[in-house]
């Protein structure tokens, strides 16, 4: 006789009720009435008879009664029989959902071993333990959870796990536990529940824990692999922007509650170290190391910074970025003066602010040209479809040869800028009538400033103009400092643009757009007879933004920006709208190379970038396209981790009545218990019937 | 046709004087009758017959005598009324009923009226009350106030004891030499056959015999519910009975016991007459007319 436990004894107090019947039946037992009779001839002995079972059937009664309230109140007692663990053909079937972590701290080896190793080997061992009947649900736990396989047969489970490995990505348990409580809620509740949570717990993998609610039904188990601690050295940023304020840099932290061991921090550009130094951080530091790029030839670069250190993980070791130099915009600069000295020269300042140097190790954004007047038409014959030149910076010209203009008509409009500068000595008539195709407005006379006056200086300017661009910033130089003492006087230049003005409303940069390339007027000389910008800093920057204006130049920052991605997370490698449909060939970290195709909007899919490293895109014809890199989360460094208990702490549990299917019976199970309140209330519906029967029933 | 004698058992019961109650009832009950009832005594001629020796002198026609010197009796439908017999049963199981319905009561009213009736019409009514013991309480007797003995007796009477239909009774009923009318009122609830032998004795006595079965709406319907001790009236018996459980079957045994009284009426040529003591009174007395009218 198998034992009974009862989940509410206290309920069983109940069964004082017991002595209500009892009572009422007492109370309203009618007593027998003597009634006189004429004859009691035709009551006969049969009646008697009646009466026994009458008194029986009123016992019966009562018994009934009692054992239905007996019934009752055992049923709020929720009595249940414990399961009998041996007996395995009375086993409870199981559902196992196994939400393995595979975040990149998982690829870390502890002293025990390998963390993935070891998850797969519990993982393992405990399907091995489920017997045929069960089902197995497997859930991945990385940036995002997925559904690896529904429920299943172990057998199948452990197939899958056996192929399974670790991504570079971060991992967020709570989704995962989300994802398998789903699956649990699909499913039939009158078997017993499990999710099992396999992973290292590191912390930055369980945040949002409060915002997962587990039925009480389900049970929740942990499998942690890898140490609560486990101290880790790693590259977790680096920088290599060329920019005017952005010094490229590493960044590097220590994970630990004590001071790292010297590493040695390495930075390569190209597979050719520039740097390398110890490297010791203090305990849960980070250090920026900055460092300065060597001159890089026009085209893609990749730079590796990375530590030797003994680490548990070294994925995060080493860190990746990949950089586009572009191609020199090609300047032709027309000197008018033949001067013997070369800062006589009326475009010193220009060419200078330019290319500053003439060494092709040390490459500019421009290459500079330097023609004298006669020389322009035949420089800017086109070659070969490609214009040998991106523009034409004209200094003032006494005499400008004949045919130059319509060559500079023919090279803008071809895509192509040319800027005016003025200066004494120009002939307003004369640029008015070879020009007037190309200048933004009709020139005047000269006006200068009195000697009693300090001279003009510039007033507005519009900073969203590729030209003034790099004064965007605060702190990026003062454009009110540099005066003015000559200009020429304008007309009809309403329809220019106008990006910049002199203090007095008059206009300083003069811009129009002609065919398919641009046309600047720039109000004051390029040597520094009528101004002393060239001597202010803020020249330079200026002179490039022209040029940039000039040349149409792309944003590059920009399209390096988006080269540098984190393993796990959503990305598209955007190879523009053109390549759509088209071909590429993509050279993974190792070496491998695969085919792809742009989709309909020229994207590439991400699956391919999942493994840390440099990847080369190139197209069709083999030339490289892209150049990206992709790096671990720097979450995936701090291998500090929560304790199993902790975890499953965190996370709320809710009472839910289990959902019972129609063929799961009377029996109502929990994890290890038959509840037999079902069986009990049914036998009070039962009672409740006859008695309802057999009391009304008048007669027997 | 009779009109109905509006006239419940329980008015008459609240009546004390039985004689004024009696009047009362038989008058109300022959204003309704087109025709007069009465019979006997020199109101119908018959028919003439020689004179023989030891006729009454008065009925001898003097004028016939005159006529043609012969002497002739003048005979009549009936030159005494007839001789009426109320047997009324006395026993205590007569005393049941509720105070409108009591059988007894409703028993001593049918007697007083029916005795009203008969001395109206110059019948002669006698009184017979069996119940512990038998008696002759009046003679049949065809004077003036004869009825008013019986209704006296009747006040008096009371219903006690058994019903001990024997040899005494028997005694009475051999006294009735002379053909007539007997009216037994009676539940008959007596033990074994000795009711019938009653009756069996009065039509061997070559009585017209009327019987009214006096029963009440409670004895007809038992519609008592729960259980009750039943006590016998008679002999103080008591039975333990669950009314609602016993109704269909007491029913049934009733019927069968109305069924065999009938029957034995029927056997022996006596008219039976069932009466609730609910119902009016004139029921009782158009079967007697009817009866009477027989003779």
């Amino acid at each position: 006789m198998p034992a009974i436990f009862f989940t509410n004894a206290l309920m069983l107090a109940g069964l004082a009720a017991l002595a209500v019947p009892v009572v009422i039946h007492l109370l309203l037992k009618r007593k027998k009435q003597r009634l006189r009779f004429s004859t009691i001839r035709f009551f006969a002995k049969q009646d008697e008879q009646s009466s026994r079972k009458r008194k029986i059937r009123n016992w019966l009664l009562l018994a009934m009664r009692l054992l239905l309230f007996a019934l009752l109140v055992l049923a709020f007692a929720r009595p249940y029989l414990p399961q009998a663990k041996a007996s395995a053909s009375a086993r409870q079937r199981r559902q196992v959902v196994f939400v393995i972590d595979r975040s990149a701290s998982m690829q870390a080896a502890d002293v025990g071993g390998g963390r993935w190793s070891m998850a797969t080997d519990r993982i393992q061992k405990m399907l091995a333990e489920l017997a045929p009947e069960d089902r197995v649900a497997l859930v991945s736990c990385s940036s995002h959870a997925e559904v690896l396989s529904a429920f299943g047969p172990p057998a199948a489970a452990e197939k899958i796990v056996r192929e399974l490995r670790p991504t570079s990505g971060a991992g967020h348990l709570a989704d995962g536990l989300a994802q398998a409580a789903k699956l649990l809620t699909l499913s039939d509740a009158n078997v017993r529940s499990t999710i099992c949570v396999v992973s290292d717990f590191q912390r930055t993998s369980c945040e949002r824990l409060s915002s997962v609610s587990l039925a009480d039904a389900i049970e929740l188990k942990t499998i942690a692999v890898g140490d609560l601690l486990a101290p880790n050295m790693a590259v977790t940023e680096l920088q290599s922007r060329i920019e005017p304020d952005a010094q490229p840099r590493v960044a590097a932290g220590n994970f630990s509650e004590e001071e790292s061991a010297t590493g040695k921090f390495e930075l390569s550009v190209d597979g050719k170290g520039i740097l390398s130094q110890p490297l010791k951080i203090a305990a849960s530091a980070f250090t920026n190391i900055q460092f300065s790029l060597p001159a890089l030839k026009p085209g893609w670069h990749e730079v590796v910074a990375s530590i030797a250190t003994k680490d548990p993980m070294p994925l995060d070791d080493r860190r990746f970025a990949t950089l586009f130099v572009v191609e020199p915009w090609r300047a032709l600069v027309v000197e008018p003066r033949k001067a013997g000295r070369v800062f006589e020269e009326e475009s010193f300042f220009i060419a200078t602010a330019l290319e500053p140097s003439k060494d092709p190790a040390l490459p500019g954004a421009f290459r500079v040209t330097k023609i004298f007047p006669e020389e322009l038409q035949s420089k800017l014959a086109i070659e070969r479809g490609e214009r040998p030149f991106n523009f034409v910076l004209l200094p003032r010209l006494h005499e400008p040869p004949s045919g130059i203009a319509s060559a500079l008509k023919a090279f803008v409009e071809a895509g192509g800028g040319v800027a005016f500068f003025a200066g004494e000595g120009i002939s307003a008539n004369r640029y008015n009538a070879e020009f007037r195709d190309l200048l933004p407005a009709q020139l005047g006379t000269v006006e200068m400033v009195s000697e009693a006056e300090p001279g003009w200086r510039i007033g507005q300017f519009d900073t969203n103009t590729l030209v003034f661009a790099a004064f965007q910033q605060r702190n990026s130089g003062d454009l009110t400092i540099p005066k003015f003492t000559a200009r020429m006087a304008l007309r009809n230049f309403d329809a220019a643009e106008q990006p910049a003005f002199f203090e007095d409303g008059a206009p300083l940069l003069l811009t129009r757009s002609i065919g398919r390339g641009r046309a600047a007027w720039i109000n004051t000389s390029a040597d520094a007879s009528w101004t002393d910008w060239p001597k202010h800093k803020t020249f330079v920057p200026w002179i490039h933004g022209l040029g940039k204006y000039l040349a149409q130049s792309r944003k590059e920052h920009e399209l390096q920006q988006t080269n540098s991605f984190v393993a796990g997370e959503d990305f598209e490698i955007d190879m523009g709208a053109p390549a759509k449909g088209s071909a590429f060939k993509v050279v993974a970290p190792s070496g491998d190379e695969a085919q792809v195709l742009a989709d309909s909007k020229g994207k590439l899919p991400e699956a391919l970038f999942s493994v840390p490293g440099i990847y080369a895109i190139k197209n069709s014809a083999g030339k490289e396209m892209r150049r990206v890199s992709v790096n671990v989360p720097a979450s995936e460094s701090d291998l500090s981790a929560l304790a199993p208990a902790d975890f499953e702490q965190q996370i709320a549990r809710t009472h839910q009545p289990p959902k019972v299917a129609s063929t799961s019976g009377l029996f109502s199970s929990s994890s290890n218990q038959n509840e037999l309140w079902r069986v009990l209330l049914l036998g009070v519906l039962t009672l409740l019937f006859i008695e309802e029967f057999a009391a009304n029933r008048t007669s027997l | 046709m009779a009109k109905t004698l509006n006239i419940s058992a329980r008015t008459l019961a609240a009546i004390d004087d039985l004689s004024v109650l009696a009047r009362t009832v038989v008058e109300g009950f022959l204003d309704g009758l087109h025709r007069s009832p009465f019979l006997g005594y020199s109101s119908e001629f018959s028919a003439y017959r020689a004179y023989t020796q030891g006729d009454n002198l008065r009925y001898v026609d003097w004028k016939v005598w005159g006529r043609t010197d012969e002497f002739y009796v003048k005979q009549f439908e009936d030159d005494t009324n007839l001789r009426c017999q109320i047997f009324l049963d006395t026993s205590a199981s007569m005393d049941f009923g509720r105070e409108d319905t009591n059988k007894f009561d409703y028993g001593r009213i049918l007697a007083a009226v029916l005795s009203e009736l008969m001395a109206r019409q110059h019948d002669a009514p006698g009184l017979v009350l069996f119940g512990e013991e038998a008696r002759q309480a009046v003679p049949s007797q065809a004077t003036r106030h004869h009825a008013d003995e019986i209704f006296l007796l009747l006040r008096q009477a009371e219903a006690l004891g058994g019903t001990n239909i024997d040899e005494g009774l028997f005694r009475i009923v051999e006294t009735l030499s002379r053909r007539g009318l007997a009216v037994v009122i009676s539940d008959f609830f007596t033990a074994g056959e000795a009711v019938f032998e009653l009756l069996r004795q009065l039509a061997g006595q070559h009585q017209e015999v009327l019987v009214f079965h006096l029963l009440t709406p409670e004895e007809l319907e038992l519609p008592y519910e729960g259980e009750y001790v039943f006590q016998d009236s008679e002999t103080g018996e008591e039975l333990p009975v669950h009314a609602d459980d016993f109704r269909k079957e007491y029913r049934t045994r009733l019927n069968d016991f109305l069924a065999r009284v009938k029957k034995e009426c029927i056997d022996l040529e006596i008219e039976y007459q069932l009466l609730r003591t609910d119902s009016p009174l004139d029921v009782a007395l158009t079967g007697y007319l009817e009866r009477r009218a027989a003779i």
